[in-house]
């Protein structure tokens, strides 16, 4: 028996040194300690011992076990660090290799800009109103102060559908159905496609975008105006943007003023962008006019408003530099990639 | 609006570099387009006047002149020809300057001493357009003797700088000289100086001479005339031909220029008619007859409508009213009785008409905008002052002034607390009286905080009392009033859920690597053939622009198709082959009954290239669904004849239809120019926000093991694959958790005209780990219904 034993633990130490991969490894311990391996086998003939013998011989062969047990688990913790260091050397990668490329699409840069827009203007209390573009002529003119045969409407060269029906000209109409519909006060920002008969060139197009604004409220002023579009100006253009506000002229705004940015190309000290002057004109703004908030029901003895648009293409292509409208129509991928 | 410095410092002397004269005009609303410094580098030219001439002894086409030039007589050696001895000529001195850096040296011409230069017009770089031709042309010989030595920048009014503004639109004083010089001495603070002119009495009276009708009121609210006579036509003298070229208008008699010198310094038009042209002595202001013809100033024969406005006399039209005189009354050189007219139109009217014939002058542009009631009048007695003071004539006692009724001044009465209210600002009362007198606006002050204003003639522009604020706050500056923000009602600032719905929308598809596109909103009969939309189909019916630019935008689109199609082909045509596009824009679909169409807002979906294959696409929209909670969109086989017969498919769900999807019929596609796959879809978004799912909630976790099964059933090769899944999940009832298809086979081994679709249903239960029995009693019931329904058999 003893000698059994020994024989069996000097073949498995043998064995065990020459054991090269964690297959030869289990293979060994079937062999040795599997349902028929050999002190397996060593146990169950112990039946046929005398029983005083058992217990001994029991210890001896559990003895052997637990002794062979863990030197093949010492074996076994070193092949799997040797043969995973082999897997890893194995995979070696050219990590210069190019990127398996998931492409993501891009907004257009017209609706990039509006979203900056908007944002500002969202973070200064305003909502975004939308309404129809084939409009009527009543919300698109007359409301605004523009009556049949003003002369602002030579030039606005407005597309007819019929005698009271066009295609809107400025998003102003959704000011005026704003105003109509909706409890003071009001502080809204009206973005929307526009349109205009003039031919198709390099900075004219008769499908175009604007974003006009909207406040009416108790106690607005020309100075609140000036303080939003500042704010606004600088917000878009980089906290050092001056505005600076002009008199000027609209049908539905008394008094009226336009504002100028410090040039975004040169910061104001002249360049051919600018035509040497040091400011840019960004857009048309002014008190919303008395008579105007009388023809939507709001009484100018208590409340007054100031209303603001500019152009959305011209707002994008001087934020990009891009010198050709057209290119805002045409959806060259190579185009609108640039901008994402 | 050109308008000469000198001329404006004569009404109002300011005193300020031209540059702050340029910032202040521009903060008050008065652009200014260009500054022109006209004799800027001209140097050292002078009158000189031509003593002897002689020809060049060894040069034919040479001739040697002596020239006093005032302090001395040199010798000038030139080939001009259009000179001889006692004209009055410029003359560029030893070391003169001329425009473009020239510099002028004494020298030698074939062995003759030259010792300056006659000037040309065109060296001088000035338009001599009142000029004869070989003046213009060869030597700029002088109309009149000159003082010799004198500079010629002041006889030809070259030392002189002119502003040309851009005024505004209802600004119709501005188009004036008095008028910037009313804004300048408001501006800077300098009285303004109107011309003194006395009414001049005249002999003898107005109606031997003439009889005014007036049939058209409403068109000619004011009609006044004076007549002069003994008129000696002659050129004007040199200061108001000076004036009105650096002002832009060319001089050409003295009657003419009086017109043209009171419409530049007052902003009213005039006109002078021969009266010996007037047949019948009779002025009648009336509309056109329809068709009638007049032959103006511009020798063009005009036909005019009824609409029309004319001056007429006993024949026939003389005149289109405030636009340009005809040419049969014209003033020439045997003029001796002229009739000055000095009118009110309707500026609507004029500007119609004008726009009509295509005929823009300064008359029309200024009666277009509105001219002074009153100063109709000033402006008449400053003509007939200058033809006194020109000594062009004898003026006629009397004067025809025709009115429907008197002028009288509107009053606008606000209050200070009112403009400083809104403009926010804290001006003090008596300083806004002051800006607006001022600016010759009649104002006084009425207790602590009243302001009462009497709007002068030359600006009934101003209706109410923001009008006057407006006047205080450009006078004071736009600048000085503070940076404020709105005060008050807390308001809060955000998007809507629509507006959310479409941000996240298109973010999800650029995710998908589409990218947006913005096309325009018009298409025309043509793209729609192309469409296959012909009259009697759905999207036929377009809302119409009656003045389009060209038939291709003469309709509103009723499908984004044709804008995608072409934004496709456009990058095709560039060798951008993989092209994924999406645009969120409107269709326009008139309603019956209703004035304005139906704007719907839709997206549409293009792909071309390496992604463009149904699945890919329905894929897509398959995201855009499912972030918004809608799991079960169904696909019909059926949509628009522009789609591929048999690869297209209505997109619903919750029982709305949402839209269309499919491959372009390759017909239509080659038509745009599309030689490639196209895949297309069109998705309603209204219908798929009607649908939306919001709420989000937490479900436990499971705790239960799954349990997968794999079914491959053999079913006919043209069965719709979505109705069998459809049935498999119904009949799989609550216990399936998910359900995917994984393969789809033919093959000769399943038999003629078979295919077997493989699926996996994975299997759950909450509350339980599932036991054999029950995953057996669910596959059963699935191959039950199934081979009920489509005749499915299991593959073994």
């Amino acid at each position: 028996m003893q000698s059994k034993l020994l024989e069996i633990k000097e073949q498995a130490l043998k064995t065990l040194s020459e054991v090269a991969n964690t297959k030869d490894l289990e293979e060994l311990r079937i062999k040795l300690l599997g349902k028929k391996g050999e002190l397996t086998l060593l146990l169950r003939s112990m039946g046929n011992l005398a029983p005083e013998e058992r217990p001994k011989a029991g210890q001896m062969v559990n003895a052997l076990r637990n002794e062979i047990e863990g030197l093949m688990e010492e074996k076994d913790v070193q092949l799997k660090a040797s043969e995973q260091e082999q897997k890893l050397t194995g995979e070696k990668i050219d990590v210069t290799m190019p990127g398996k490329k998931v492409e993501r699409g891009g907004m257009h840069p017209l609706n990039i800009v509006l979203n900056e827009v908007v944002d500002i203007f969202i973070g200064m209390g305003f909502e975004v109103r939308e309404g129809p573009e084939v409009e009527y002529d009543k919300y698109n003119f007359e409301m605004l102060n523009i009556p049949k045969g003003h002369p602002s409407r030579d030039t606005q060269d407005t597309f007819y559908i019929n005698d009271d029906v066009v295609l809107r000209t400025q998003t102003s109409p959704v000011q005026v159905r704003t105003m109509l519909n909706e409890d003071l006060p009001i502080r809204i920002l009206s973005p929307g496609r526009v349109y205009r008969s003039d031919e198709v060139d390099a900075t004219h197009s008769p499908v175009f975008n604007q974003i006009e604004g909207l406040v009416v409220g108790k106690g607005i002023t020309l100075g609140d105006l000036k303080g939003v579009l500042d704010v606004f100006a600088k917000e878009m253009y980089g906290e050092s943007t001056k505005t600076r506000f002009r008199a000027s002229y609209f049908p539905f705004t008394e008094p009226s003023a336009e504002m100028d940015i410090s040039c975004t190309v040169c910061g104001g000290k002249g360049c051919r962008v600018c035509k040497g002057t040091g400011w840019i004109e960004l857009l048309g703004s002014g008190v919303v006019n008395e008579h105007v908030l009388e023809m939507c029901g709001i009484d100018p003895k208590v409340y007054s408003g100031f209303a603001f648009g500019m152009g959305l293409d011209r707002v994008t292509n001087m934020k990009y530099g891009i010198t050709d409208i057209r290119l805002l129509y045409e959806n060259d991928i190579n185009f609108i990639k640039q901008f994402k | 609006m050109l308008v000469p410095l000198k001329w404006l410092k004569q009404y109002a002397d300011i005193d300020v570099d031209i540059e702050t004269l340029r910032n202040k005009m521009i903060m008050t609303g008065n652009e200014v387009a260009e500054i022109k410094d006209l004799g800027k580098e001209i140097e050292n030219v002078v009158v000189g006047l031509i003593t002897k001439k002689e020809a060049h002894k060894d040069a034919d086409r040479l001739s040697v002149c002596q020239v006093d030039v005032g302090s001395e007589v040199i010798q000038i050696v030139t080939g001009a020809t259009n000179i001889k001895e006692g004209d009055y000529i410029p003359v560029a001195v030893n070391g003169a300057k001329l425009p473009g850096g020239v510099e002028i040296k004494k020298g030698k011409l074939r062995g003759e001493i030259s010792n300056g230069m006659m000037c040309s017009a065109n060296e001088l770089a000035i338009d001599a357009s009142d000029y004869d031709q070989a003046a213009r042309e060869g030597i700029l010989v002088l109309k009149q003797p000159y003082p010799l030595g004198k500079d010629i920048k002041e006889v030809l009014g070259l030392d002189e700088i002119v502003i040309e503004f851009e005024t505004l639109a209802n600004r119709y004083d501005l188009k004036s000289v008095i008028g910037m010089a009313r804004e300048a001495s408001a501006m800077f603070n300098v009285p303004l100086k109107l011309p003194s002119f006395e009414n001049a009495a005249g002999e003898g009276d107005i109606s031997d001479y003439v009889k005014v009708t007036v049939v058209d009121p409403d068109l000619c609210t004011r009609y006044m005339a004076r007549a002069v006579k003994n008129i000696k036509i002659e050129p004007s003298p040199q200061w108001m031909q000076v004036a009105l070229t650096a002002a832009g208008v060319r001089p050409i008699n003295n009657i003419v220029d009086i017109t043209n010198y009171v419409m530049m310094e007052m902003g009213q038009p005039m006109h002078a008619f021969d009266m010996a042209c007037v047949r019948g002595n009779e002025i009648i202001v009336r509309r056109a007859k329809e068709g009638e013809e007049l032959r103006t100033l511009d020798s063009k024969v005009r036909t005019l409508p009824n609409s029309m406005l004319t001056i007429s006399d006993k024949e026939g039209a003389i005149g289109l009213a405030g636009i340009m005189g005809g040419e049969n009354s014209e003033i020439k050189d045997s003029t001796e009785v002229v009739l000055f007219e000095s009118a009110v139109f309707n500026g609507t009217n004029i500007r119609q008409s004008a726009n009509a014939l295509g005929l823009q002058t300064e008359a029309a542009a200024r009666f277009a905008k509105g001219v002074d009631f009153q100063g109709a009048d000033y402006a008449l007695e400053r003509a007939v002052y200058l033809v006194e003071l020109l000594g062009a004539g004898e003026v006629v006692g009397g004067k025809i002034d025709i009115k429907e009724k008197e002028w009288t001044p509107r009053k606008i009465e606000t209050t200070a607390s009112y403009v400083n209210g809104i403009v926010g600002t804290k001006i003090d009362i008596d300083e806004m009286v002051v800006i607006l007198n001022k600016l010759g606006i009649d104002t006084i002050k009425q207790g602590e905080d009243t302001i009462v204003s009497s709007i002068p003639s030359f600006r009934e522009d101003m209706i109410g009392a923001p009008d006057v604020a407006e006047e205080v706050i450009r006078i004071y500056g736009y600048e000085h009033i503070p940076y404020t923000l709105m005060g008050g009602d807390l308001i809060r600032g955000k998007k809507s859920d629509w507006q959310k719905f479409l941000d996240r929308t298109k973010e999800l598809l650029v995710d998908c690597g589409l990218y947006e596109a913005v096309t325009y909103s018009f298409t025309g009969r043509e793209e729609q053939a192309m469409l296959t939309i012909e009259q009697g189909h759905k999207l036929y019916e377009s809302v119409e622009i009656i003045n389009p630019l060209g038939e291709q935008q003469s309709l509103m689109r009723t499908t984004m198709a044709t804008g995608m199609l072409k934004s496709l082909a456009v990058n095709v045509n560039r060798k951008n082959y993989n092209v994924g596009l999406f645009e969120v824009g409107r269709v326009y679909l008139p309603k019956e009954g209703q004035a304005l169409p139906d704007e719907k807002v839709m997206l549409s979906i293009g792909l071309v290239g390496k992604n463009a294959d149904f699945f890919t696409l329905k894929g897509i929209i398959e995201a855009i669904l499912e972030q918004e909670y809608i799991f079960d969109s169904q696909y019909i086989a059926e949509g628009e004849t522009y789609f591929h017969p048999l690869r297209k498919a209505t997109v619903k769900a919750k029982g709305k239809v949402l839209g269309e999807m499919g491959e372009i019929h390759p017909t239509v596609a080659a038509a745009f120019g599309l030689d490639v796959r196209t895949l297309f879809a069109e998705i309603d978004l209204k219908q798929v926000y009607s649908i939306i799912d919001t709420y989000r909630r937490y479900k436990e976790l499971p705790k239960y093991p799954a349990v997968e099964r794999d079914l491959a059933l053999i079913v006919d090769k043209d069965q719709q694959v979505g109705p069998l899944l459809a049935t498999i999940k119904k009949a799989s009832g609550k216990l399936l958790e998910h359900m995917e298809l994984f393969d789809i086979y033919e093959g000769e081994n399943l038999g003629v005209g078979k295919k077997s679709v493989a699926v996996k249903l994975i299997l759950r239960a909450e509350d339980r780990t599932l036991k054999e029995d029950e995953i057996a009693a669910v596959v059963n019931k699935v191959l039950k219904k199934t081979g009920g329904e489509f005749g499915a058999e299991l593959r073994s």
